[in-house]
């Protein structure tokens, strides 16, 4: 797997808080309340890596929304919130009291449509910086128990995940969730080469 | 070439909303069941802009994520919760529809851009279900925020009456001291003709001022009158 220098590092930040900034402005739009999205730290690690950071997390239900996609790099985007910070999040977008997430199906389609917009940012960012068409299927919602596996797709010794905090401000509400970028055999190559292609273009 | 109607007939037979947009939003497809619930017949809307048939979708929360997805982008959703409805489909009450919406890109012939699929599902049923449930437990909840204001008030009451029964208890205990000393000291007492000590219930002779500072919790201070003090001490 290649390794990213520290100006392609910074080229991998700055596509996917732009991604970011595009999201929030149009989560802006949609719900008419300020919502402050903000990445404090993205790492790039092997699957090994993913599953310890994600062990963190496993001491609660997760909601994930899944967005798959193909083309030069190809993978699967991923927002996860541990449950009951995906439920506050929705009902504060929705304005109204919270219920459990699978008390309402139309509370997990809202997520599903929060989780949707960041992933199609930040993805968005990706195809239209790096000049790399990708096609997607459609974003998938799922829980997961705090013992189930299956949050993150099938990945082996090649796989690449970037992993970024995000942290959503909105009101009174401060909820943390990570983007989870998994990038398939080869493909994580082919992000970098084409991240080291954007740089030299902007140099 | 930009595919035409037939293309698509496919979409009729799913039992939900489908709509096929160009890339400048010109309507491709409607299905019947878009018919039925918007009152738009398919003749109208074919070959119209999605923009002019639905003029909400030009608001940039629905128009620039329709954009997205006619560039190419990933596909968008729109929920329920958030938008209420995608197109406006009254029911029979005039109420709108409510609807989650997916509008994923399909790649055209080369050079005719990217088409939108729009699948809509009507989950007005479902939102009243959820609505009726939360209803309910707001009820539920609030019964049991009453029972609860109740039981702590019953609690109180009770804590009050126990603490004024106590209370009449140490007085009714007090007052029956008392009145056992006034008895003692009402009856007749036996008294030394010479000494004047004053014998006790129990046969046992005390002084008169132990006696009377035991049963009326009086206290004494010794003097010496002046028919004593000239009895005992003229002399010196």
């Amino acid at each position: 797997m290649m390794a990213l220098d520290a100006l392609q590092a910074d080229a991998l930040r700055e596509i996917i808080n732009i991604g970011v900034g595009r999201a929030a402005s149009m989560l802006n739009s949609i719900v008419k309340a300020h919502i402050q999205l903000r990445i404090p730290e993205i790492q790039v690690v092997a699957p090994d890596g993913v599953r310890e950071l994600l062990a963190e997390r496993r001491r609660h239900r997760l909601s994930v929304v899944r967005l798959p996609f193909r083309g030069r790099f190809s993978g699967a985007a991923e927002l996860v919130f541990p449950e009951e910070s995906a439920a506050k999040l929705v009902s504060v977008l929705a304005s109204e009291d919270e219920l459990p997430l699978d008390a309402d199906g139309a509370r997990s389609a809202a997520l599903t449509e929060v989780g949707n917009i960041l992933l199609n940012g930040v993805m968005g960012s990706f195809a239209n910086l790096l000049k790399q068409p990708l096609r997607y299927a459609v974003p998938v919602y799922s829980e997961f128990g705090k013992d189930a596996g299956g949050v993150l797709p099938e990945m082996d010794a090649t796989t690449a995940v970037v992993f970024a905090q995000i942290h959503f401000h909105v009101h009174e509400l401060h909820v943390v969730g990570d983007i989870i970028l998994v990038f398939g055999t080869g493909s994580f190559d082919a992000l970098v080469e084409s991240i080291g292609a954007y740089v030299r273009e902007l140099s | 070439m930009t595919p035409g109607a037939d293309a698509f007939e496919l979409l009729e037979h799913v039992p939900t909303g489908a709509v096929v947009l160009r890339d400048d939003f010109t309507v491709l497809f409607w299905n019947r069941m878009l018919e039925t619930w918007t009152g738009i017949p398919r003749e109208r809307a074919l070959g119209r802009s999605i923009l002019e048939l639905q003029p909400r979708l030009a608001e940039p929360r629905f128009r620039d994520r329709l954009d997205d997805v006619l560039r190419g982008g990933p596909p968008a959703v729109f929920s329920a919760k958030l938008h209420g409805h995608f197109l406006s489909a009254p029911l029979p009450s005039g109420e709108l529809r409510r609807q989650q919406t997916t509008v994923a890109g399909i790649p055209a012939d080369p050079g005719a851009g990217t088409l939108a699929l729009v699948i809509i599902e009507d989950v007005t049923e479902l939102t009243r279900s959820v609505d009726a449930y939360r209803a309910m437990r707001d009820k539920a909840l609030a019964e049991v925020e009453t029972r609860k204001a109740a039981e702590a008030e019953l609690l109180r009451s009770r804590e009050s009456l126990r603490a004024t029964v106590a209370e009449k208890e140490v007085l009714l205990e007090e007052l029956k001291e008392k009145v056992d000393k006034v008895a003692t000291l009402s009856g007749m007492l036996p008294i030394c003709a010479h000494c004047k000590k004053i014998r006790d219930d129990r046969g046992y002779w005390e002084r008169v001022e132990a006696f009377i500072s035991k049963h009326a919790g009086t206290a004494f201070s010794h003097g010496i009158c002046p028919e004593c003090y000239d009895k005992y001490y003229s002399h010196l």
